[in-house]
């Protein structure tokens, strides 16, 4: 573990804007979203967390997957990833990076765009200082102070930052600014085991649950309980866009000027016609289906398969969900 | 607790030990905010809440539940989207009872992302021309509290809308939210035509809002639903105003104010030119 002085952090953050393209949060409009910065001044780090998840900078809402001329016969490949650091990530959204890679970076479907771009960003993760009320990370151990996708975990304590390096491409970073780094001292350790052992119990106070329980939701699926929470929902899709693991797409192919492209971007289980086929044949025909669904790819078929929870407690969907559909009471029946 | 709160409880208590309803549709609370519930048993109406976190339009659910005698808890923008709904033959009155609460205005929900400083009344809030659903059965007065609406904005200073637009994630929250978008085949989100699709972001985002701004336009009751579901804050009530502007002055119609008023579009006089 590496100590930065609150000044050293100061100086990190100018040096990596200076030198880099850095996305981070901002306040715009009332609410927190990531950007690309062009001064230091502008990076708002004392924010909750922001509205929607850094998900976009791996996989875009809409992406081409590749151009073909039909006159030339030329394929056009995509544009790969650009290099940026995505600086104070909170470390669920991190986590849910980790969770992709296990989707999207091992066989048998591998994403060549994801990969691209997740070899090209470098992700800084910053300790949570106030969960908020919706937040349950502690459920799937994806924070508040340590993620699991991220490059560099920053943990604030009093008077600077713990540095923990996760990565080669996190340690490139830090090689880069070594001057500005020393070693953490037992004072700063102590400090961090106390920042988190009071915000795990913080959490767990308000949620605590066997996880293991959870794969069984499939099998001891009870339908009353899930008509009468999907009888609330609106089918507005909204927690599949702001869930920072939500992975689901479609693809589309259209002419662009005589050019035929294949885009491909965010779709969601949410919406009647996900699972309509071209027949008309409908797996998932209502509601209730639909809404089941999305509760049992998280918790039970995503960890089947992939080995990691479709979920990292983020609460943007509890938060955002207009008719307050909470997955914490589905966690607190089954786990 | 309020005493509006009480009241609003205590009749709806009374509905259902009566029978005279098989569900009440009302808000409860969750967490630190308000949600929409569903109450079936009298024992139940206790956990109704009603305060300016409310900002949901509960007619959205009329639909949904027909064949139930449903007792509906309403603002007064609600009732005017239940008005809309008899009117356009979506909602049998006879099945549903009012429960109209008098509304001070709503705050702008406090969600993700948000700036916890930033509690404010919601700006639709500030054109409101109805407290008080124009439908009612039962009426739950405030006590003596100012209406949250002080300095009326006239709403004319002009709006970058393409900059707006180009927010937009197309996650569709705006329909799903709305109680009067009940088309079964969506012109926006059906393929025949293929008007608009999901994934072809920024290319239609204005068809996509235009075509909604045009199917509320004269219909709109200005709940704010959408805005407020809106993700990224996208002011759509902004855009709906504007257009019901145009139809109030042309026709002198508000839409949503009574039962008995036709809307313009819907009024064809045979034989009559002009």
């Amino acid at each position: 573990m590496l100590f930065l002085s609150e000044d050293g952090f100061k100086r990190l953050l100018n040096g990596l804007v200076s030198s880099r393209n850095v996305i981070a949060p901002v306040e715009a409009n009332g609410y927190f979203d990531f950007k690309t910065i062009k001064h230091a001044g502008e990076a708002f780090l004392d924010y909750s967390n922001t509205r929607l998840p850094p998900k976009r900078f791996f996989l875009p809402q809409r992406e081409i997957v590749f151009k073909h001329d039909p006159k030339t016969g030329v394929l056009h490949e995509p544009a790969l990833g650009s290099e940026a650091v995505l600086l104070g990530v909170r470390p669920c959204d991190a986590s849910a990076l980790s969770v992709l890679d296990n989707i999207l970076l091992k066989p048998p479907n591998p994403d060549p765009l994801y990969e691209s771009r997740r070899r090209s960003i470098t992700v800084i993760s910053l300790s949570c200082a106030k969960p908020r009320e919706e937040c349950f990370c502690n459920v799937f151990e994806t924070g508040p102070v340590r993620g699991s996708g991220e490059d560099i975990t920053l943990t604030r304590i009093t008077g600077g930052l713990l540095v923990e390096v996760r990565s080669g491409r996190g340690q490139i970073l830090i090689d880069g600014f070594a001057s500005l780094f020393e070693e953490a001292g037992a004072q700063h350790l102590e400090k961090y085991e106390e920042l988190s052992r009071r915000l795990t119990k913080e959490m767990s106070s308000r949620i605590e649950i066997a996880r293991e329980r959870l794969v069984r939701l499939e099998e001891t699926l009870d339908e009353k309980f899930f008509q009468n929470e999907a009888q609330k929902c609106v089918e507005c899709s909204l927690c599949s866009f702001a869930c920072p693991v939500c992975y689901c797409f479609d693809t589309e192919d259209h002419l662009e000027k005589n050019v035929y492209v294949r885009a491909k971007g965010w779709d969601t289980c949410a919406s009647p016609v996900f699972t309509r086929m071209a027949s008309g044949l409908d797996p998932r025909p209502s509601k209730v289906d639909r809404f089941c669904h999305r509760f049992c790819h998280k918790l039970s078929r995503i960890p089947m398969a992939f080995n990691a929870y479709g979920c990292v407690g983020c609460g943007r969907c509890v938060s955002l969900c207009p008719a307050g559909v909470d997955i914490r009471e589905v966690l607190k029946r089954w786990g | 607790m309020s005493r509006a709160e009480e009241e609003l409880r205590s009749i709806a208590r009374r509905l259902l030990d009566r029978k005279e309803v098989e569900l009440i549709v009302g808000y409860e609370y969750h967490g630190g905010s308000v949600r929409p519930c569903f109450v079936s048993k009298p024992e139940e109406a206790g956990k109704l809440v009603w305060n300016a976190e409310c900002w949901f339009n509960l007619a959205r659910y009329l639909r949904g539940l027909r064949g139930l005698r449903i007792g509906i808890v309403a603002k007064g923008c609600d009732g005017r989207s239940i008005v809309e709904l008899i009117k356009e033959n979506q909602v049998d009155k006879g099945s549903i009872v009012v429960i109209a609460v008098e509304c001070t205005g709503v705050l702008k929900p406090y969600k993700y992302g948000s700036n916890s400083a930033d509690r404010r009344l919601a700006d639709y809030c500030r054109r409101c021309v109805s407290r008080v659903s124009p439908v009612a059965d039962y009426i739950v007065k405030q006590d003596g509290q100012a209406h949250l609406v002080e300095n009326p904005v006239n709403g004319k200073d002009a709006l970058d809308w393409l900059s707006l637009f180009r927010k937009c994630l197309k996650c569709m929250s705006c329909i799903k939210a709305c109680p009067l978008c009940y088309c079964t085949e969506c012109s926006i989100e059906g393929f025949k035509p293929d008007l608009v699709h999901r994934l072809r972001v920024p290319q239609e985002l204005f068809t996509f809002h235009l075509t909604r701004a045009l199917h509320m336009a004269g219909r709109c009751v200005e709940c704010g639903a959408c805005e407020s579901a809106c993700p990224v804050e996208i002011p759509l009530t902004r855009l709906y105003h504007e257009l019901n502007e145009w139809f109030r002055e042309n026709y002198g119609y508000v839409p949503g104010v009574s039962v008995k008023e036709a809307p313009p579009p819907l009024v064809f006089k045979e034989g009559v030119e002009d």
